[in-house]
């Protein structure tokens, strides 16, 4: 593995770990869009919680789906 | 005797906007929401970074990720930075080239858009013996990170921009708790 220097190299992923980085940007893309929308600045982490539970839900539904559409399609 | 009351002076959406590009949630502070804009610095301003730390200096592109590179343009100082230390690398690379004899010599017998493609393969070259070249999948990862940074702020400069305009800028007070219903 190259070493790696933040900001300077790029880090050297293995190919599976990528898919783990959908979960930080997924969290970034719900705080914002949360904060923009939430009707008092009081209720942003309840609305972020509830909203980040929908969309890991959502996603591991969407990879059930998909995983069992590729295992068991004839 | 009573205390003047001081009157709150309307934001001004052209300054909204501009310090909403410039750093990420400083529009929202500009405007009265300070804790809105607070957080919207922190995860823009992480969220970019991020992408900048897994990609290196490479991950803002002018040249070849050119929709990219706009993307990240919308992060204001963030990106304005990243793209100077991708500028540094340019200038870094040209110095490094005057000094490359085999590429002096083929040059001189190309034409101009050959000589183009030539200085490219010798910038991958570049990069390549420093390991700053930038590959899948990492590429992917880092640019849409900083990118999709750049479009929230986008969107966060939209945001600001429409309730500067309605008149809606500073925080609404917060929720009333429900009343007990009173018998008579």
């Amino acid at each position: 593995m190259i070493a790696w220097i933040p900001f300077q190299t790029p880090l050297a992923l293995p190919g599976g770990w990528v898919l783990w980085l959908i979960l930080p940007l997924s969290l970034s893309v719900t705080i914002v869009y949360k904060t923009l929308r939430a009707e008092h600045a009081s209720r942003i982490p309840r609305d972020v919680a509830f909203a980040m539970a929908s969309v890991l839900l959502g996603l591991t539904a969407l990879g059930a789906g998909l995983w069992a559409l590729i295992r068991f399609w004839p | 005797m009573a205390r003047p009351q001081r009157t709150k002076l309307k934001p001004n959406f052209a300054i909204a906007l501009f310090l909403a590009w410039l750093v990420p949630g400083a529009g929202h502070v500009y405007a009265g929401r300070v804790r809105r804009g607070l957080i919207l610095f922190v995860t823009l301003t992480a969220t970019f970074w991020s992408g900048m730390a897994l990609g290196g200096v490479m991950t803002a592109d002018p040249v070849n990720e050119r929709w990219w590179f706009i993307a990240e343009g919308f992060t204001g100082v963030n990106g304005l930075v990243a793209w100077q230390r991708h500028k540094a690398l340019t200038a870094d690379f040209e110095v490094w080239l005057v000094r490359q004899e085999a590429f002096i010599r083929e040059a001189r017998q190309l034409p101009v858009r050959a000589q183009w493609e030539l200085r490219q393969a010798y910038f991958d070259q570049y990069l390549a013996e420093r390991q700053l070249a930038l590959v899948a999948p990492v590429d992917v990862v880092a640019r849409a990170y900083a990118g999709v940074a750049g479009m929230l702020n986008l969107l966060c400069m939209f945001d600001v921009l429409m309730l500067c305009l309605m008149g809606r800028a500073a925080e609404p007070p917060p929720p009333a708790a429900p009343q007990p219903e009173v018998r008579p």
